[in-house]
């Protein structure tokens, strides 16, 4: 019942917005008197069950049952679970509802949620609606105290929280749970976390540091008490490990409580003097002389770029094309620099000073891109474009970078890239790429030496495929629906996803045209969906259809999809 | 040495690579700049630097850490003085930045302690860093000393950190923070840096419902001085945690209130759908001040000072919230017209209840508690949006803005059918009289916000009881050439208004309300928003006043800098701020001030900036400090020496 485009967002209100969660209301009074919509003649259905705790079975009491409207995701009716945890909303017209259970301590939910998807309420004849299980999970807590080595609380570090996510379908990924700061007890707390294997990464600077510039020293070198305040923290990960292929997951299940501490070393901080050279050669930069464009550090911690905070920078002598980035931890960083950017790995480490040459950096090339849409109409406002690494080829290395409202991406680092599009409510899918040099492939593009002129071609998806999902014979809901692209290596942004409702009716939405095969997996929750040897075997149980820019809002599949064991 | 210290509106910040730094809007800054800096008024900033850094390094004039505007003089020593012995120089101190007057290579170390403002007792583990010159610093042992070698000679800046400790003062916009001016020296004694500790606030929260208490928002207010009135502004706010806990840090001294944000019994407060169909009743918890009651005249006062935690702990009962909606007629209609709402209780504060509104309809819709409320609409022409802040004027653009206000009152139902006409001029007429004669007409830039030609005078209201529009008053608007103004719309209440004027040569006279004197009598708000008339005069026959730090070559005594803050009190009706400022013995001696109302004042100096609530008699009695008065005549000017402080 919901798209994906709703699932980022219902993902990040879910784990992350504590304070913007869905609205929670309750009917206190009249709850069965006519609603509008509840017109005269009109056939009235019950929405009955009980919800309970997923992990004690005990019933939940005084939870805020609702009924909320399928598009607008306005809440139409609410009631209130008895202290039996039953419930039951009277008089609902035949439709299809979204079921949502609100309760302080539990994590707001739809009802059998999985990967932001669930399953709607199908309220009409012959459909039993009155037996609804409605397991409620409990938040998990994450918190913890980060200390230094004085055993004094350290302020204002960053705390940040992965969780393990199967949901793009080609394995596990870490995706961002939540960050956040100490407070002046070194003490921060999570809540609200879906069960799950999650990594916590801390990063901070030691409040007392001091990094005098060692190209501007005097003569007698550092004085000895600044010498000794010259520290910084490395990024530290749970359990106390500072490289990230240690860290310790913490596994938490629906309702835990996890206490996790954090102590912090100050390590001697690296000084890199980065040496930047002539660059007799490179661009058209018209500089004022000795003028050394700055390079930025670049760090990631689990895959997400950390940019600046923390490190200074001196430029050296005029002329000397030198600049030292002092403050910095021991660990691995690229810097970048120059126009267009160069790039070098480095591995900072040891203490004092530390020579990083960008004569030796991997160059990258600007991508410039043309758009157009398939249909000839005008390309919407404000879309925004995506480089991502292709997850297929195992990934160009860096992180994801978008563009919004330009054509050119400036600094790309040579690998294989997919490229998407988005804009606002739209559902823009990318169908076509061409470039000069052939390097393409579907939407994926691979970057080589030489800069990059594109062609993308983009259709929105105005087409919603609908159909059931069936079982011996019988509508199946909770099933995972996929909707699979033909050559789906090349096509990862035009794959569609759905659960079952409660009927076996699924709605696949934004669909571009094109041919596709749709295919009902029982369980399929856990597959790497979106990896082509993982989906064919499902393809010759699926259901063939094709979309053209004639098939108009919807598409009716004629014959019911056959479930798949997983 | 023009300029000096004045209100606030003549100030504007800017970047510097390691700090943020104040500057004069209307004194060139090729001049002047290197004065204004001063060391102990320069604010130290957080996180925001490293991006400052990066901003100015790829600029190409990352310094490191000399004054920025003439950073070429600053590679070379000033070798006429490298003889000398210590660094000590013969002549008096030259106002500007002379740090970088000393011999090459001459160094000192610079000893001294760190204590507890509050209670001092030395404190450990200090950064005592040099913020003059490149980073030099150490901790303090256990004993609150500390030593910092490689210091060179001549005037220098210390600055001194601790997580949990170094209150700021807000003295006008100005933040003063914990940085030491020490004159080095091979041979002197050690100093003595205070260090304030910060205080913090904790709490439980606990629901009626028995429920656990998580997420639900808390929201700390401070009492602040505005224009020499008491009133309050929010702080920070906070969710509670799982158990309910809530703690807020690094809080000054001062007196706070703390209130509740409002939440449904299950989950954030929200509005309904506007589209009739929601449900027009839900259970919630109403915005609570600690105290326990709903409005803020009841609310409890903590009082916080010295490095305590103080504790409050807050129970919350659940409460009906009703559906309300409110049409707002004689909507204009059209793409470009933009709506907003805005909630206050009867006291003026500021409510969260989520509001929303129709996109088609205009209707507000909300779901509110039992008791009294104030909605304010306003349409607006898209592109006009401007935010309504204090010290900043806004175009005139009477017909672009329509405003309507409605005061509701809940009661035990839904109210589904209220509505807020929209107009427009509907504010308070202010009439502007210049005396003795109007100001010759100035030439170019008329009417452009910041280069003090814009209008003649700025009103800012803040309640009687303290609450404003967060802290900001209501604004004037004005129409461009003419004197004629008018006071936007307020939510019904008494308000004491504050005045400035803005141009060159102009000061702040008499302003009344139906004859009497506004720094006496509030102002009141009627329900439509408006009230009785305000008349305002500008003078032209404004005076100057010149301060001047005695001491002769005191100031070339080797040790901490004495600073002097001094504030400048009208003895007379007056609704305009107060002049404050700081006086340095190896800085800026003196103090020109400008454009000052004629008649009688008090000034008031200090060695530790004071925040003073000046239009309230018992606390300007409670006042200590020496002071002394001085009468500045019509287009007169007068100089006063005052006493630097002994070490």
């Amino acid at each position: 019942m919901m798209n994906a485009r709703r699932f980022v967002g219902r993902a990040l209100v879910l784990s992350v917005c504590l304070a913007m969660g869905l609205p929670a209301i309750r009917l206190q009074a009249q709850q069965g008197a006519p609603r509008p919509g509840a017109g005269q003649g009109q056939k009235l259905y019950r929405i009955a069950g009980t919800v309970t705790n997923a992990m004690t079975g005990e019933p939940v009491v005084h939870a805020t049952v609702s009924l909320v409207d399928e598009e607008a995701r306005d809440t139409l009716w609410s009631v209130e679970s008895g202290n039996d945890g039953q419930f039951s909303l009277e008089r609902v017209p035949a439709a299809k509802y979204g079921l949502r259970v609100t309760k302080r301590g539990y994590l707001t939910s739809f009802f059998d949620e999985h990967d932001g998807f669930s399953s709607a309420i199908v309220a009409g004849e012959g459909l039993d609606t009155e037996h609804i299980p409605f397991r409620l999970r409990p938040g998990a807590t994450v918190h913890g105290v980060v200390t230094d080595d004085a055993g004094e609380p350290v302020q204002q570090a960053q705390v940040l929280l992965m969780r393990k996510s199967k949901a793009t379908g080609l394995g596990e990924k870490l995706v961002r749970s939540i960050s956040g700061t100490t407070d002046d007890m070194g003490g921060f707390e999570f809540w609200d976390l879906m069960p799950g294997t999650y990594f916590l990464a801390v990063k901070a600077t030691p409040w007392y540091a001091l990094h005098p510039s060692l190209s501007g020293r005097t003569a007698d070198g550092t004085e000895q008490e600044t010498a000794a305040l010259d520290v910084a923290y490395p990024v530290t990960y749970f359990d106390g490990t500072t490289e990230e292929a240690g860290a310790t997951p913490i596994t938490l299940t629906s309702g835990d409580r996890a206490e996790v501490n954090l102590a912090l070393h100050a390590v001697t901080a690296v000084h890199l003097m980065v040496h930047t050279g002539e660059t007799p050669n490179r661009g058209n930069r018209d500089r004022p002389d000795g003028f050394v464009e700055t390079p930025m550090l670049r760090q990631t911690i689990f895959g997400e770029e950390q940019m600046g905070g923390g490190p200074d920078e001196t430029p050296g002598p005029p002329g000397s094309g030198l600049v030292e980035i002092s403050g910095v931890a021991p660990g691995h960083y690229s810097v970048m620099e120059g126009t267009p950017p160069r790039i070098v790995d480095v591995d900072a480490s040891g203490s004092g000073e530390q020579e990083v040459d960008m004569a030796g950096a991997q160059a990258t090339v600007s991508v410039d891109l043309k758009a157009h849409m398939a249909d000839g109409s005008a390309v919407p406002e404000a879309v925004q474009f995506a480089l991502t690494p292709d997850e297929l080829t195992g990934g160009a290395g860096d992180g994801r970078i978008t563009l919004q409202g330009g054509t050119h991406f400036h600094s790309v680092t040579p690998g294989v890239w997919d490229i998407s599009a988005f804009s606002n409510n739209l559902g823009l899918s990318v169908v076509g790429v061409e470039s000069a040099h052939g390097n393409v492939q579907g939407s994926r593009i691979a970057v080589k030496t030489v800069p990059l002129q594109l062609t993308v071609e983009l259709a929105q998806g105005a087409t919603r495929v609908l159909g059931f999902a069936r079982k011996n014979g019988k509508g199946m809901p909770e099933m995972m629906i996929v909707l699979v692209p033909q050559n789906p290596a090349a096509n990862l942004t035009l794959f569609r996803r759905d659960q079952s409702d409660s009927d076996g009716s699924f709605a696949l939405r934004d669909v571009v045209p094109g041919r596709y095969t749709v295919v009902a997996i029982e369980d399929g929750w856990e597959l790497d969906w979106a990896r082509p040897e993982v989906i064919a075997r499902y393809l010759k149980g699926g259901t063939s259809v094709t979309v053209s820019s004639q098939s108009g809002k919807t598409v009716v599949l004629p014959t019911p999809v056959e479930v798949q064991p997983r | 040495m023009a300029g000096g210290y004045f209100a606030a509106k003549d100030f504007v910040w800017h970047w510097n690579p390691s700090e943020w730094t104040v500057h004069p809007k209307n004194i060139p800054m090729t001049t002047h700049a290197g004065r204004v800096e001063k060391r102990s008024l320069i604010l130290r900033c957080a996180c925001e630097c490293a991006l400052a850094w990066l901003v100015m390094a790829g600029w190409g004039w990352a310094q490191t850490g000399h004054g920025h505007e003439s950073p070429e003089e600053t590679q070379e020593p000033v070798s006429s003085v490298s003889l000398l012995s210590e660094g000590r120089e013969q002549e008096p101190a030259p106002p500007a930045d002379q740090n970088v007057q000393t011999a090459p290579g001459t160094t000192a170390t610079l000893h001294g302690v760190v204590v507890n403002a509050a209670t001092g007792e030395p404190v450990p583990r200090v950064l005592v860093r040099l913020t003059s010159g490149r980073a030099l610093g150490a901790l303090t042992d256990g004993d609150g000393r500390f030593a910092i070698s490689g210091v060179p000679t001549g005037v220098q800046t210390f600055d001194v950190q601790k997580p949990g400790f170094g209150g700021t003062v807000a003295m006008t916009d100005f933040l003063v923070p914990t940085s030491h001016t020490v004159r080095v020296a091979a041979e002197m004694a050690d100093v003595r840096f205070p260090l304030a500790p910060l205080n913090a606030l904790d709490g439980q929260v606990t629901l009626s419902t028995g429920d656990p208490a998580v997420s639900v928002g808390v929201t700390l207010l401070r009492q602040t001085v505005q224009a020499g009135r008491a009133s309050w502004s929010e702080v920070d706010r906070r969710q509670s945690t799982p158990d309910g806990r809530f703690r807020f840090s690094g809080l000054d001294d001062g007196v706070y209130l703390l209130m509740s944000r409002p939440v449904f019994d299950n989950g954030p407060a929200d509005a309904p759908s506007c589209s009739g169909q929601s449900p027009t009743e839900v259970s919630g918890y109403p915005v609570t001040f600690y105290g326990g009651t709903a409005d803020i005249g009841g609310a409890a006062r903590l009082v916080l000072r010295g490095g305590q935690t103080g504790h409050a702990n807050m129970t919350l009962t659940t409460a009906q919230f009703h559906e309300v909606q409110v049409t707002p007629t004689r909507a204009p209609v059209g793409g470009p017209w933009q709506f907003s709402g805005a909630l206050e209780d009867p006291d003026g504060v500021q409510l969260e209840y989520p509001l929303r509104q129709d996109e088609k309809t205009h209707v507000f819709c909300a779901y509110l508690p039992d008791g009294n409320y104030v909605l304010t609409a306003t349409a607006t022409m898209n592109g006009v949006a401007e935010r309504f802040v204090r010290s900043m004027v806004r175009e005139a653009n009477r017909n672009r803005t329509l405003t309507g206000m409605l005061n509701l009152s809940m009661e035990g139902h839904a109210e589904l059918r209220l509505r807020v006409p929209l107009g427009s001029g509907t504010g308070t007429p202010v009439h502007i009289h210049y005396e003795p004669a109007a100001p010759a007409p100035t030439s170019g830039n008329a009417g452009v916000e910041g280069q003090g030609e814009g209008d003649p005078v700025t009103l800012a209201a803040v309640r009687v009881n303290g609450l404003g529009a967060k802290g900001d008053g209501g604004i004037v608007m004005s129409t461009e050439g003419s004197e004629d103004a008018e006071l936007g719309m307020l939510s019904p209440g008494r308000y004491w208004i504050g005045a400035a004027t803005s141009r060159r040569g102009t000061c702040l006279g008499a302003a009344t309300t139906g004859g009497q004197s506004l720094a006496h009598t509030p102002w009141v708000a009627g329900p439509s928003g408006a009230g009785e008339g305000i008349e305002v005069v500008v003078r032209t026959d404004c005076a100057k006043l010149t301060l001047q730090l005695t001491g002769g070559l005191a100031g070339e005594m080797p040790g901490e800098d004495r600073t002097l803050f001094y504030s400048v009190i009208p003895a007379f009706d007056f609704v305009g701020d107060l002049r404050e400022g700081v006086l340095q013995a190896t800085g800026d001696r003196t103090a020109r001030l400008e454009d000052l109302t004629p008649g009688t004042y008090r000034i008031y100096t200090f060695t530790t900036p004071h925040v003073i609530e000046f239009q309230n008699p018992e606390a300007l009695e409670r006042l200590g400090g020496p002071s002394q008065e001085v009468t500045l005549e019509p287009n007169g000017s007068a100089n006063v020496v005052l006493e630097a402080p002994t070490q």
